[in-house]
């Protein structure tokens, strides 16, 4: 999806298609990628974080809130929709195969 | 940023005000529950009767495996029985402290307790609920960053501007007074469900295993079956006494575990009403002779922290003073939200007004009226069901909670068909203050020991608190309606005024960032 540069947006153009399209896509992203994105922040940091394992599965939890609301505000401010599904997407990937990977490791007590 | 202030304010900005309005009232859950409870005013002093309570929750409840009893306290004077079994709805009765019996059943003001944490709608309303309070944490966040100037904000109220000017004023104001107090109620508010829908802990530290997660929570071990029934069963009275003197001040609940079997264990958690975390003792009982076996370990460090967010949450510490202070917060946040959708009608105004009927704003309009004047409406309704509805009536219960449904769909018809002809909004705020004010003397007509005269003469403050402060909140709401009594062409006049400068004002800042 192409984008309007914030410095060009408008009271006009604010009621395009375009417009509308481009908000719903970064909503979309804010809640489903930021919600991959969480919990695989979260799952991450069950298995590295340097306590004990219910500490790191409570603690884990408590953070991934902080986690979400950042990077949904991150996804408002990104230059594109596109940049911020992809990247969502990528890291959230990239901390679940890495907390599956070390799946054993984090169930150590 | 400014859009996705506006987007994640306004998608739920609705649902967030029932939970608020909900969560303000739940403030004094255990004040109103006692208010609906005519059977527990005026009881005669007397030992407290738990091994008369645990008989009947045993009757209710003849398979259950555990039972927990929250002894009488300052709040609430009855003993409560709740039994969670899987499959099967939870059990959560009042109880009269003298003999245990049961008292005629309320909703109470667990009503609006549940309300705000899954609008009554379970585990779906749970998931809702979470949302709504991370889309708030977002508005909030987002909304910092982009009133970049906050402190001269605060300071800033021009109701005479009238129309958007006034509301964005409004808005803002309340929005600052509260910020600090509404980012630790979002934050706290989503963390305490948070087994519920951010499960990755569990599903990686614990391989998915629920059970296991929650046995590593909890510091105590649980008992050992022994697979034949108890010889006999320790008094629960003496325990309880016995756990007050241990823990130097009251006992939040019992907890029998094991009804049915000889390895029947009985602990006593520490009210800690003193502590945000509430309680963190916890002593431990055996449940046929009754000594005492020891304490258990405090909790994992993490889950402490968590059950003080959750504290900062549930507000059960500290006692009155700091409800009361829960309670305006809440009340300013209720503001926020209505202020914010009027922000949102108001702007469109116009615009709507020249795209003609079919755009369906006055829909909007008419459901944001339902949902900010008809759910006061209700809630003071449910009230009043409480007491006109008869004590034996068996599905008393659900009946209060019919009519405040009913009430709140009868608002939302009257809303609809007013809109045009006439004004809806000082219609409902004036029947809210007309029931508001009309509460203490309905109080005094149908239980005339449970009065706000007799209360003050019997020094019942809880009591006469909540009469008191129906008349306070009815004269508040009769402002409200008689703020809606301004004609409407003025304000017509003044919203385009007010419009114009609103604008001029709103583009400064985006061209700054520009």
């Amino acid at each position: 999806m192409s984008e309007i540069p914030h410095s060009h947006l408008k009271r006009r153009q604010s009621t395009t298609a375009r417009f509308r399209w481009a908000v719903a896509s970064r909503t979309a992203a804010a809640l489903f990628g930021g919600y991959l994105v969480t919990y695989a922040s979260a799952a991450l940091l069950t298995v590295v974080l340097p306590m004990s394992r219910i500490n790191r599965a409570v603690t884990a939890s408590l953070l991934s809130f902080v986690v979400w609301t950042a990077v949904a505000i991150w996804v408002f401010a990104a230059r594109s929709a596109w940049r911020g599904w992809w990247t969502l997407l990528v890291a959230g990937a990239v901390m679940l195969v890495l907390a599956m990977t070390w799946r054993d490791y984090g169930m150590r007590p | 940023m400014a859009w996705l202030h506006t987007w994640a304010g306004l998608i739920v900005s609705w649902v967030l005000f029932a939970i608020f309005l909900g969560g303000t009232l739940a403030c004094f859950d255990k004040e109103l529950d006692y208010w609906m409870r005519p059977a527990l005013h005026q009881l005669a002093p007397g030992p407290i009767a738990m091994d008369a309570a645990a008989t009947t929750l045993r009757e209710m409840a003849p398979h259950a495996e555990t039972l927990y009893l929250r002894p009488p306290s300052a709040r609430d004077p009855s003993i409560h029985g709740f039994v969670f079994e899987p499959g099967k709805p939870t059990i959560d009765v009042a109880l009269n402290p003298r003999d245990g019996t049961r008292i005629p059943p309320t909703v109470g003001g667990n009503f609006f307790f549940v309300l705000h944490y899954n609008l009554q709608a379970g585990t779906p309303g749970v998931y809702l609920v979470g949302l709504a309070g991370m889309l708030m944490l977002l508005a909030l966040v987002s909304g910092v960053i982009i009133h970049r100037r906050v402190f001269k904000d605060f300071f800033v109220f021009r109701p005479q501007a009238g129309g958007q000017r006034a509301w964005l004023d409004g808005h803002n104001l309340t929005g600052v007074l509260g910020l600090p107090f509404h980012l630790m109620i979002a934050y706290t508010g989503v963390i305490i469900m948070m087994s519920t829908y951010m499960t990755a802990g569990v599903q990686i530290g614990y391989h998915g295993d629920l059970a296991a997660y929650y046995a590593a929570l909890s510091s105590t071990p649980h008992p050992v079956e022994q697979h034949r029934l108890p010889s006999r069963v320790a008094s629960l009275n003496k325990i309880l006494h016995d756990a007050v003197q241990r823990l130097g001040g009251p006992a939040q609940y019992l907890e029998i575990e094991h009804v049915h079997d000889a390895s029947i264990t009985i602990s006593a958690l520490a009210a800690g009403n003193d502590e945000v975390a509430g309680g963190r003792r916890n002593l431990i009982y055996d449940g046929t002779d009754g000594h005492f076996r020891g304490e258990s370990e405090s909790p994992p460090a993490a889950y402490r922290t968590y059950q003080f967010l959750s504290g900062l949450h549930r507000v059960q510490f500290g006692g009155a003073a700091i409800r009361w202070l829960y309670f305006l917060l809440g009340t300013a946040g209720c503001v926020m939200l209505a202020t914010a959708t009027q922000v949102w009608i108001e702007k469109r105004q116009r615009k709507a007004e020249a795209a003609g009927l079919r755009s369906g704003y006055g829909l909007v309009r008419a459901l944001n009226i339902a949902v900010i004047a008809g759910m006061p409406l209700a809630s003071v309704a449910l009230l009043w069901a409480n007491r006109l509805l008869p004590g034996n009536l068996a599905v008393r219960a659900s009946w209060e909670a019919q009519s405040f449904y009913a009430v709140w769909l009868l608002a939302t018809i009257w809303a609809v068909l007013r809109l045009r002809r006439g004004k809806p909004w000082r219609e409902l705020f004036g029947m809210t203050a007309a029931l508001l004010l009309a509460l203490p003397l309905l109080n005094a007509l149908t239980e005339p020991r449970s009065s706000l005269l007799a209360s003050i003469v019997d020094h019942d403050w809880v009591l006469a608190g909540v009469d008191a402060t129906a008349l306070a909140l009815g004269l508040g709401f009769a402002w409200l309606a008689w703020l809606n009594t301004r004609p409407r062409k003025n304000v017509r006049r003044d919203a385009r005024i007010g419009a114009a400068s609103a604008s001029s004002h709103a583009a400064r800042p985006r061209e700054k960032s520009a």
